[in-house]
């Protein structure tokens, strides 16, 4: 009886010290351990925007007493480069090269260190460029900002803008503002959209669906909860976790069999009955507790997709517009 | 070719090779990638591709050259300089870790030089070394703790056999009366201990041996060559 006592509390010791740093209590470690089970981690993988790389970028002071280089003339080679994926070689160009200073340098140092995602300093640069350029590097511009989460800052600087290409503008404010959540600003821009312009046309029907999706997609965590209180895990299949949601039911499930079978053959006063039981009850409420988390993980989660998306869609027009 | 376009190769090839600021062997690359851009002929060409690739080489950028010298004119390469450019994909091969592709290139023939005849020797020797075999380990961490013997994981043999003993052991001590707390409290111990920790993690724990011995292995060897 003892031995088993013993076995049951060294399993779950030795469960413990690899999970503790991720979770803040007995009821979060039950739902932890459920969603990280096999069943657990089934489903569905959601887009992730992909994490902007620290600056590395350092170029060379300029030396006027040396040879100076023509930026006019290897602008093509360098944009040639970076259609090539060869980053690597043209910042070591922009960087190394003995260029004078001026709006095509740091147009391009910009334009590369967007590719290489080197956003912050992609920033930098492009804030930099003034004259014929100021427009695609304000462009550019306005995804690396949101890209560095400070999509105000490239609000704003949209909202100063009087160009030529007002629905590119259009197009990246209300992908931002989908991206923020606020529901007037992307009605007000999204009725600008023409869809006639080739170059824009599928970024915008993209941003179009996008937002009709979201508004299918809004969960109440008490909702979610209150189905879980009533069958375990079904209130993270609600949230659309199915995975952990089987994964919850069967844990709970099991337990629940293990202590009914406990309290059959010995009694509701006695040590394994107790164990069990009380085994079910974590797990139950960590059923409970993990199925509320479940729809702030679904928020983010859809935050994440939505900010990739909205990304993506605002970046790919670039290309045609201005390369 | 217009003149004009032979004059501009002919200064980048003199700028890439000579400049005082273009010392370095990055911005050496890219000079000579210029050169192919500027749309030079087949021989000029893998002349740029060439010096690009050692440029490379001498940066430990090894995918890079490898792209470098696959993009080389073949039909426009003097069959005496293939054995040299053979050697040069083979080491950038070889140095990406990846020993098959070495391999294969090395067969089609590399130079009679003691640096070709060194890599030749190495190549082979990845080729034919042995490591542990994934599905052995895998069979083998059915009877835990042999698997982690195997694979040279001997900081798991004691956890692996005290967790795997005492999920076995609960299974045991109640099919006799609690059949269901024997199989489903069993069944999901088991899953975490014996099959989770031993039986599919032998697989990977092999072929973090393999990488880690082959590498350490290789290493022996060059520097005693």
């Amino acid at each position: 009886m003892r031995a088993r006592l013993i076995v049951s509390a060294l399993m779950l010791l030795l469960s413990i010290p690899s999970h503790a740093q991720k979770v803040r209590g007995i009821f979060s470690l039950s739902d932890y351990l459920t969603r990280n089970s096999y069943i657990g981690h089934a489903g569905r993988q959601y887009l992730k925007p992909v994490p902007p790389k620290p600056s590395t970028f350092e170029p060379q002071a300029f030396d006027p007493s040396a040879p100076v280089w023509n930026i006019g003339a290897d602008g093509d080679f360098v944009l040639d480069l970076l259609d090539r994926g060869l980053r690597e070689d043209a910042l070591i160009l922009l960087g190394e090269g003995n260029y004078a200073p001026g709006d095509s340098l740091s147009y391009l140092r910009g334009l590369a260190l967007f590719d290489d995602r080197q956003f912050q300093a992609a920033d930098q640069w492009l804030s930099k460029v003034k004259g014929p350029l100021s427009d695609p590097a304000m462009f550019y511009g306005n995804v690396a900002r949101v890209h560095l989460d400070r999509p105000f800052d490239a609000l704003k600087a949209l909202s100063r803008y009087e160009g030529p290409y007002s629905e590119l503008a259009c197009m990246q404010r209300a992908g931002i503002a989908l991206m923020l959540g606020n529901v007037s600003m992307f009605q007000e821009e999204s009725e600008l959209f023409t869809y006639s312009d080739y170059r824009l046309s599928e970024s915008e029907k993209a941003i179009k669906d996008l937002s009709e999706s979201l508004k299918k997609s809004q969960k109440s965590p008490w909702l979610a909860a209150g189905l879980s209180a009533l069958i375990p895990g079904a209130g993270k299949i609600y949230a659309g976790q199915t995975g952990p949601g089987v994964a919850s039911f069967l844990a709970v499930g099991s337990l629940a069999a293990i202590t009914a079978e406990q309290w059959n053959h010995h009694g509701a006063k006695d040590w394994r009955t107790i164990v069990a039981g009380s085994l079910c009850g974590i797990f139950y409420i960590g059923n409970i507790y993990g199925s509320w988390v479940s729809v702030s993980i679904q928020r983010q989660n859809i935050e994440d997709e939505t900010k990739a998306l909205v990304l993506y869609n605002i970046s790919i027009p670039l290309g045609s517009f201005f390369r | 070719m217009k003149p004009r376009r032979w004059y501009f190769i002919i200064s980048v090839f003199l700028l890439a090779a000579f400049s005082a600021r273009a010392q370095s062997p990055a911005l050496k690359a890219v000079l000579y990638e210029r050169i192919v851009f500027e749309g030079a002929g087949p021989e000029e060409t893998n002349d740029a591709l060439l010096a690009r690739a050692l440029c490379l080489t001498e940066l430990g950028r090894w995918a890079d050259a490898s792209d470098a010298l696959d993009r080389l004119r073949l039909y426009a390469l003097e069959p005496v300089r293939v054995p040299e450019i053979n050697y040069l994909k083979a080491l950038c091969k070889y140095r990406q870790g990846d020993y098959a592709s070495a391999a294969t290139v090395m067969a089609e023939g590399l130079p009679d030089t003691p640096d070709a005849q060194k890599l030749g020797y190495l190549i082979t020797a990845a080729s034919s070394w042995k490591g542990k075999n994934e599905l052995l380990a895998a069979i083998l961490g059915v009877y835990p703790p042999y698997g982690h013997l195997y694979t040279h994981a001997k900081g798991g043999v004691p956890i692996t056999i005290a967790s795997s003993c005492s999920a076995a052991l609960w299974v045991v001590a109640a099919i006799s009366g609690d059949w269901i707390t024997a199989i489903v409290g069993g069944g999901l111990l088991l899953s975490e201990t014996w099959w989770r920790g031993s039986v599919q993690a032998m697989p990977q724990k092999a072929r973090e041996y393999n990488t880690r011995e082959l590498a350490n292995y290789l290493e022996r060897l060059e520097a005693s060559l």
